[in-house]
């Protein structure tokens, strides 16, 4: 892409020549605020508030700046231009523009959801007016329910026209649009429409202010206490790049995060809201030993000390054909590696497959290219990276229940972490009788758990760190944003310590072992440019 | 020497709704004229002519359709503005009315011109019956041949569409016209890329006003010469006055460009109605401004209003008011008229009009104060809060009538903050409320007591 050089308030950028004034200031580093302006969708050009003063050099190489304002996000960048934002005319219009905002905008930020991190507030303190010359009633428009998760505060609303562009461009319902005229225009649904599609919750994270709301997260926490973490959506093998904010232990709502490879700005409902069985009551805190009836919670101490106990025979020289390990599609290329390595060096005829692979007919493809992929899985390609690695063929989910049935395997090692209960198929558990030792590492109580003999309390994605390979083969490493249960710990901690290995468990030691399947764990990770 | 209607000189000729009739009476000769001329010769003679925009903007017309000349998109499309929707505007539905293939023929002289292959007529909503007529024009035009494949043998095909609006002010604005033309909310656009550029379906797209188009075929017939000849140097031609308000003669003249105000009240519309006296004119649409009885020798030209503190011309739509009228009020209605009919794309706009209808509104209910004047100034101001930072020039219009309204009659908004003094002095004695008050206040003249 050809370059360009302008200067901004007297900084030198330098930019694709196809960018406009604003993304290109903004990729650099600077501000110009704005509101109607979102990188992920088109210009409009209506809130007025990104205006500055430009200026260029003439054929005769004189120099002389417009006597009108542009619009930033109109104005495309060009060599030599010059952008000030910091004249009196710009912060006269700004101050104008923010004082026009606050007209008809209620002053409820203290019962706001987006207080905290609403661009009204934070403009309007860092470029507004500390006092409000508007002596006259306010406009006051309804408050809506327009969707099965989004609720619109329409008197909040400053008509930036953000998310109508979204349902046009994106997501391409065009279910909302702008009603009325002048000062009473309110965004709308169009009737006999709710807001339903998978990609609504969006519109949530680019409205600028608090017109649109989550109904999942209304008035559950003040954002400014959440703390947020870097992650990776798992619900489906797309690897959407999320934030997972979260206060005190608990995950109160995952945002998308920008990355131009896999989910740009966006991410679906289904990963948004997908969240929730990481709090389920169904969730394992606490290892435990024993089948059906007689299951009984133990301490990691001691699950750690059956599990050496009754799996020890069966790492001798000889028993590895009587061994079979599940990898799980939705653990980490971590935990799927630990396993697969500690297992395959104890013996070479340990049989190695995956479990089942839960997915839809078709991917999902959105007017503007976001694609929800029909596998509900993360992690798949990661199970077969490893065990490719590990030269061991893959055994498929149906020939190991085969197996299973015809009793080849006096001892399973089972990795769960599916994000739904019962995910191992009801026809077969009967089967799972005549197998000795069955271990398992899960997060959520099933019929499986049951059947097992030592159950190993496990960590949900939101509680580790680690890495998972998308659709595309991007290996996406994520962190860890909460701790699990007390009684809990990760899958690739238990293994580490089953295993033997020495001392603290340590990712980077993981990552320079496995360097093969995750060759730089910083890999595609995204830029975090402001995506609001 | 008396001056000859051009425009309408067919208004006492009820028959040329007929096609027969009107080519009787020489129509469709500049037509038959232009399809033996290159486009570049005719826009050469348009441009030579010195026609200017009649919608409002006094725009070059030549110039504007030699941008066509190097339209490169397929198709070119002619856009006819006939939305017309300024307050106190009536010229082209009277053109319309009296003469409608006359419209036609500078439609299709302008779209051969600018080589479009079809011309949209966007005639606002409120004009049914116009619409019929043009209607029924289009079809009998293209019956006789002037419209279709092939017209006059010239190889030139050429489709006509009337499409009605639905009733918004906005969409008089050039490009909203064409948001609204294709289906879209009227929200104007950002240029840009110009409608030459990109207009109509993301084509080169020329828009003309009514009145524009129908001076075309005359300068096609008499020369540019002729056309120079009539009005001032720099806004040659005929055009139509809509005159209304307290007049003894309300309705349309055409006059050449460049008549002093006051003649054109005292002469042409009878003088003010009961004999009173003039105190304000609105030269052209409300967006324009004001003048006052002293400002009357104003030529109505497009020089001649910016001089008086007005933003132009406009579209020719004088509305007088006589010394009854209490001039707040006029504000107030005009400003409630903007309020309604911005679109609500841009912030100043929307939220400004707003504010300015509700402290109006205020002061009218006696509960202004001075600081309400300089606020409604400073908003205004050039170098205010609303001019030249919308997309398009609704809140530059609202602007300058807010502006030259308290500017040029100050006293009297004064006079109305006061009410509310002398309400609770002298009580509520005048039986009429607001307005009865008003009159005696400015009646009177003693507005300090």
């Amino acid at each position: 892409m050809e370059k360009v050089t302008f200067t901004f308030n007297d900084h030198e950028i330098t930019a694709d020549k196809n960018l406009n004034v604003l993304e290109a200031v903004l990729q650099a580093g600077y501000e110009i605020p704005h509101y109607c302006f979102h990188n992920g969708l088109n210009p409009a050009g209506s809130c007025r508030l990104c205006a500055v003063e430009v200026g260029q050099y003439d054929k005769d190489g004189r120099f002389s700046m417009n006597p009108k304002l542009v619009m930033a996000c109109k104005t495309p960048v060009k060599e030599s231009l010059v952008v000030r934002s910091d004249t009196e005319k710009v912060r006269r219009h700004q101050k104008n523009i923010l004082e026009f905002l606050l007209l008809n905008h209620p002053l409820d930020c203290p019962i706001c959801d987006q207080a905290g991190e609403c661009y009204l507030q934070d403009y309007s303190y860092r470029y507004g007016n500390p006092v409000s010359r508007f002596a006259e009633k306010k406009n006051k428009q309804p408050k809506k329910n327009i969707g099965k998760n989004i609720l619109l505060h329409a008197d909040r609303c400053i008509l930036c026209t953000r998310c109508v562009r979204f349902v046009e461009e994106i997501s391409g319902g065009a279910e909302l649009a702008v009603s009325k005229r002048g000062s009473g225009s309110e965004i709308d649904i169009v009737p006999g429409q709710g807001l339903n599609d998978k990609m609504a919750g969006n519109i949530v994270d680019i409205c600028p202010v608090g017109a649109m709301l989550d109904k999942q997260f209304l008035f559950k926490q003040r954002v400014w206490f959440l703390k947020t973490a870097e992650s990776i959506c798992p619900r489906c093998s797309r690897g959407c790049n999320i934030y997972i904010d979260h206060h005190q232990g608990v995950v109160y709502r995952l945002r998308p995060r920008f990355n131009p490879d896999v989910n740009d700005y966006w991410m679906c409902d289904d990963g948004r809201y997908g969240y929730k069985f990481i709090q389920a009551p169904e969730r394992l805190t606490h290892s435990s030993m024993g089948r059906g009836e007689t299951a009984q919670p133990i301490s990691p101490e001691r699950a750690y000390n059956e599990v050496k106990n009754r799996f020890a025979p069966y790492l001798q020289v000889g028993n590895g054909s009587k061994m079979a390990a599940v990898l799980s599609p939705c653990a980490t290329c971590e935990e799927q590696w630990l396993l697969a390595q500690w297992l395959r060096s104890s013996s070479r005829e340990v049989t190695l497959a995956m479990g089942p692979v839960f997915s839809e007919k078709d991917d999902e493809v959105f007017k503007g290219g976001f694609k929800i992929c029909a596998e509900k899985i993360p992690n798949r390609r990661g199970a077969e990276a490893v065990i490719k690695q590990s030269g061991t063929e893959l055994m498929k989910f149906k020939e190991l229940l085969e197996a299973v049935a015809q009793g080849r395997f006096e001892t399973l090692w089972i990795q769960g972490g599916y994000p739904w209960l019962d995910w191992w198929p009801d026809d077969s558990l009967d089967k799972l009788h005549a197998v000795k030792v069955i271990i398992l590492q899960d997060i959520l109580k099933s019929k499986l758990s049951d059947r097992a003999d030592v159950v190993l309390a496990g960590a949900a994605w939101t509680e580790k760190s680690g890495s998972f390979i998308n659709d595309q083969d991007q290996v996406q490493p994520f962190a860890k944003a909460i701790n699990p249960p007390e009684q809990a710990c990760s899958e690739a901690e238990w293994i580490w310590r089953i295993s033997g290995r020495r001392g603290q468990f340590c990712m980077e030691t993981i990552h320079s072992e496995m360097a093969d399947i995750v060759r730089s764990p910083n890999t595609p990770a995204a830029n975090t440019m402001s995506t609001t | 020497m008396a001056f000859e209607p051009i425009l309408t000189r067919n208004r006492n000729h009820p028959e040329v709704h007929q096609l027969d009739a009107y080519v009787k009476r020489g129509g469709y000769a500049s037509l038959k004229k232009a399809v033996s001329m290159a486009p570049e010769e005719i826009v050469a003679m348009v441009k030579a002519s010195g026609l200017r925009g009649r919608g409002g903007a006094g725009f070059s017309t030549g110039i504007k359709w030699s941008f066509m000349l190097k339209a490169s998109t397929d198709p070119i499309y002619m856009v006819v503005n006939f939305d017309e929707s300024e307050p106190g505007t009536f010229k082209d539905r009277y053109l319309a009315e009296i003469d409608p293939h006359q419209i036609l023929e500078g439609i299709i002289v302008g779209s051969y011109t600018t080589r479009a292959s079809v011309a949209y007529i966007f005639i606002r909503g409120e004009y049914p019956a116009q619409a019929r007529i043009l209607q029924e024009t289009i079809d009998q035009a293209y019956k006789a041949g002037y419209l279709g494949k092939n017209i006059l043998n010239s190889g030139y095909n050429l489709e006509c569409v009337l499409h009605r609006g639905a009733g918004a002010y906005i969409c008089g604005e050039e490009t909203s016209l064409l948001e609204a033309l294709e289906g879209k909310r009227g929200w104007p656009r950002i240029k840009p890329p110009f409608p030459a550029v990109q207009g109509a379906f993301g084509k080169s797209t020329i828009i003309n006003n009514v009145e524009t188009l129908c001076c075309v075929p005359h300068i096609i017939n008499n020369g540019p010469e002729w056309f120079v000849s009539i009005g001032t140097v720099h806004s040659p031609g005929p055009k139509l006055y809509g005159i209304s308000g307290q007049v003894n003669k309300p309705g349309i003249v055409e006059l050449p460009l460049g008549i002093p105000c006051r003649e054109l009240i005292e002469k042409y519309a009878g003088g003010v109605r009961n004999g009173r006296r003039c105190k304000a004119v609105i030269p052209g649409g409300v967006s324009m401004g004001v003048l006052t009885e002293k400002e009357l020798d104003c030529a109505l030209d497009f020089e001649g209003p910016p001089q008086y503190g007005c933003l132009g011309l406009g579209t020719g739509g004088v509305i007088v008011m006589d010394d009854t009228t209490c001039m707040v009020r006029v504000l107030r209605n005009i400003v409630r008229f903007f309020a309604n009919e911005s679109c609500g794309q841009c912030t100043p706009c929307r939220e400004g009009s707003v504010w300015m209808l509700k402290i109006l509104n205020r002061i009218l209910d006696g509960q202004g104060t001075l600081k309400d004047l300089d606020l409604l100034i400073e908003l205004t101001d050039t170098q205010g809060a609303l001019v030249g930072k919308t997309i398009c020039g609704l809140a530059d219009g609202t602007s300058w009538a807010v502006k030259t309204f308290i500017n040029k009659f100050r006293l009297e908004f004064e006079a109305q903050l006061l009410k509310k003094y002398m309400v609770s002095k002298y009580g509520p004695h005048q039986k009429r409320g607001n307005q009865s008050l008003c009159l005696s206040i400015h009646g009177k003249g003693n507005l300090y007591i």
